[in-house]
């Protein structure tokens, strides 16, 4: 009783041809789902075994090339020998050799031989044949293989000639000619086992007969009448099978190309489409937009006058110039792509004369995308001539800015001082020192950051340099910034002052009348009001005393100037002028504010 | 007719029975030799090679029946004489190499699997394995046309369906 490993084993040995069919193995197949399973295992390893062997086709012309070596009368004579069972040609042999000896008896004195020679040059496939009394030689011959054409030859020995349809088999001292013509050849381009499916015809002529000469050189003549045998040998037997299997291969390959000639179609008309598209992209959006914006560019520069201030505009031409290398690179690309798509449509034409299935709605649809993207093209050369008229008035201006580069430097420079200037005034204000310490500072970083600059665009850099030597020199030098100098604050005068402090308190009163308005109840608001009031009062009082010092200023100065002009002594003069002056002084609001003027300082 | 009498029918003299012979088994033969040496022109001059030892050497054949073990045996000798003279077996010390896991995408089927194997094989591992699985023979029958013993036959096959079930667990 056989259990499941005895079972696998089995199996085993019979997936490697050594197993001996077994009942008792079937029946257990049948009652053992597992072993079952493993079963179809081993079905499936012997299926796929005989699935991986490359698949092999006999060729059509292969039965009449075999029994065409088997046919010919040397070869004939000696199959026939061997195919003969030994015992009867053991019995043969008694018969034969009786006939040898009648032939050596009979034949003895050799008769006269005539033969052929044959020169077949180098290449030994052909040559001219020519009869002898001398023996035949064949030491001209260099090949005895035939694949096509003609070749002549006289035997001085048994020899064999290969031919695509198999070997000829010639006896010693026959001339012959050997001709493999192949009537009709069909090809088809890339399917290696279809050479040929209509055999090759082999005629063979040979000479068997004896020949003479009579030419007193004793070569080249021929008078003798020559036996020919015309053997065609290979009748165009055509192996139907075996045809329509090839026809049938040729039926099935011709369909895959057509399907992979209709993806191929497809893909390509959709890269048509895309190139087509970007083409206009390119041709009628980005090359116009960008031309327009450089011929503003240029217009604009023109109209200004502006030599140096249009580094904009040029570093816009600049960049355009990159974009114009890309979109050359861009139409090379186009045009390249241009001519694969016309060697395809020349292999599509090609391929729908040489018989091939093509879909002509599909060629059609794809001749048409390939001249609209041929159109497009096209359209790039009018555009391009006008890219190259502005690209020389870029370099003009191009080299523009290389000669105006050191003025540009020098611009640039007096630029940074006035901001140096007017930032250090802004700073001085409250802290004279420190404001120009800082804008110092600030401007020899700004100086250093563009002379680096400079150097990176190779401008000259002399006139940076001077103005970094001489910030340094003003950073460096013994001052103590910040601190050794207190500005003499610009103060303003006295007029100026109370004529503030009145405006601001009128602002102040108006803004609590409208929130008393609002609140009436409210004491504060009340409180506020009288105090802006008084402090108003008391303001227009010292502001009235101004204008009497002012005009008692006015008429001082008058009488000094008209002193000095008498030659009068003007000592006191000039003192009461000095004493008026220093009434107009603000005193020092800052470190000792004066108390806001109240009802009661009111004077 | 059977082979017997296409046979007989040659031996005695009508040489045209002979083409049938060569009809009905011209596939195997070209199968197995293509399988083995995997070059069409070679396939086919070995073919022939062997189509004309054999009807040489029908005179030696005792058992007709057996015509189609006799053409296979021949076309394997001619298949080894063929390689031995290109010197392909030079250097052929092993017989299999162990089969590299196959990548899974690759695998589309078991019979990718078994044909990375069989690719792998040398020829007279091919040619033990076509006549097993193109011609279907028993180790006892390979070994008889191989001229080789059974057990050696049985050696051979028994790896080349090792490594192939390998690759097959692999690639499942």
């Amino acid at each position: 009783m056989m259990d499941c490993s005895d079972i696998r084993e089995w199996l085993r040995r019979d997936l490697d041809g050594a197993a001996e069919p077994s009942s008792e193995a079937a029946e257990h197949l049948d009652r053992c789902p597992a072993c079952k399973s493993e079963a179809g295992r081993f079905k499936a390893i012997a299926e796929a075994s005989r699935a991986a062997l490359p698949p092999a086709a006999v060729p059509v012309d292969f039965v009449d090339s075999v029994m065409h070596t088997l046919v010919e009368p040397e070869g004939d004579q000696e199959l026939a020998d061997a195919v003969r069972p030994r015992w009867a040609s053991r019995l043969l042999i008694i018969p034969f050799v009786a006939a040898l000896v009648v032939a050596a008896v009979t034949l003895w004195p050799r008769p006269e031989v005539a033969g052929a020679v044959l020169d077949t040059g180098a290449s030994g496939s052909s040559g001219a044949l020519s009869y002898t009394a001398l023996e035949p030689s064949l030491f001209s011959v260099k090949a005895k293989e035939l694949h096509a054409g003609v070749m002549h030859f006289a035997c001085e020995e048994p020899t064999t000639v290969r031919t695509p349809l198999g070997e000829v088999h010639l006896r010693a001292g026959t001339a012959c000619v050997i001709r493999v013509t192949e009537s009709e050849e069909i090809e088809h381009m890339k399917l290696k086992d279809l050479k040929r499916i209509v055999p090759a015809f082999l005629a063979v002529t040979v000479f068997t007969g004896s020949c003479r000469v009579a030419n007193a050189q004793g070569v080249e003549e021929v008078e003798e009448e020559k036996t020919v045998e015309v053997k065609k040998g290979n009748p165009p037997r055509v192996n139907e099978d075996a045809v329509s299997r090839e026809l049938n291969h040729i039926a099935k390959a011709l369909a895959i190309i057509n399907k992979r000639f209709d993806r191929l179609s497809k893909a390509m008309t959709l890269q048509v489409k895309r190139a087509t598209d970007a083409v206009a992209d390119v041709v009628e959006v980005r090359v116009p937009a960008a031309l327009n914006e450089l011929e503003e560019a240029i217009r604009k520069e023109a109209a200004a006058g502006a030599r140096y201030e249009t580094y904009a505009v040029r570093l816009g031409l600049l960049d355009y110039l990159v974009g114009r290398s890309k979109a050359t690179r861009r139409q090379q690309e186009m045009v390249q792509q241009l001519r694969r798509y016309q060697q395809l449509l020349r292999d599509m034409r090609r391929l729908e004369q040489s018989g091939g299935k093509v879909d002509g709605d599909t060629l059609r649809n794809f001749e048409r995308s390939l001249k609209e993207f041929e159109q497009r093209v096209k359209q790039l050369a009018p555009l391009k001539a006008r890219l190259e008229g502005l690209e020389r008035v870029v370099k003009q201006l191009m080299a523009e800015r290389a000669r105006n580069a050191d003025l540009a430097a020098q611009i640039r420079a007096l630029k940074v001082q006035l901001d140096v200037s007017k930032q250090g005034k802004a700073e001085t204000k409250w802290t004279w020192g420190a404001g120009h310490l800082h804008a110092f500072q600030r401007a020899l970083r700004q100086a250093k950051i563009a002379r680096a600059d400079a150097l990176a665009e190779g401008s000259p850099t002399a006139e940076w340099d001077r103005v970094i030597a001489d910030l340094e020199r003003k950073l460096g030098g013994d001052r103590e910034w910040g601190k050794t100098r207190k500005a003499k604050k610009p103060v303003p005068g006295l007029l100026k002052y109370l004529e503030n402090e009145l405006d601001m308190n009128r602002t102040r009163l108006e803004t609590a009348r409208r929130a008393l308005q609002k609140n009436p109840d409210n004491r504060a608001c009340i409180d506020l009001c009288d105090k802006l009031n008084a402090n108003i009062a008391a303001l227009e009082w010292e502001l009235g005393g101004v204008h009497a010092i002012m005009e008692k200023l006015e008429a001082s100065k008058q009488a000094l100037a008209a002193a000095r002009a008498a030659g009068k002594p003007t000592a006191d003069l000039e003192q009461a002028i000095a004493k008026l002056e220093s009434k107009l002084v603000l005193p020092d609001v800052e470190r000792n504010p004066p108390p806001p003027p109240g009802k009661g300082d009111v004077k | 007719m059977d082979d017997k009498s296409l046979v007989e029918a040659v031996r005695d003299g009508r040489t045209e029975f002979f083409a049938d012979l060569v009809d009905r088994h011209a596939g195997a033969v070209f199968r197995l030799v293509r399988a083995a040496i995997r070059h069409d022109a070679d396939a086919e001059d070995i073919a022939q090679e062997t189509f004309l030892a054999s009807y040489k050497g029908l005179g030696r054949l005792r058992d007709a029946r057996r015509f189609r073990s006799h053409l296979l045996a021949i076309a394997a000798r001619k298949v080894i004489d063929h390689l031995r003279r290109k010197k392909v077996r030079a250097g052929q010390v092993q017989m299999i190499e162990e089969p590299t896991a196959p990548e899974r995408s690759e695998v589309r089927s078991l019979v990718t699997a078994v044909e990375q194997v069989v690719a792998r094989l040398d020829a007279d591992a091919r040619l033990v394995f076509a006549l097993r699985h193109h011609e279907g023979l028993s180790c006892a029958q390979i070994a008889r046309i191989l001229d080789l013993s059974k057990g050696t036959v049985y050696t051979r096959v028994s790896r080349i369906h090792n490594v192939i079930r390998r690759a097959m667990e692999v690639a499942e």
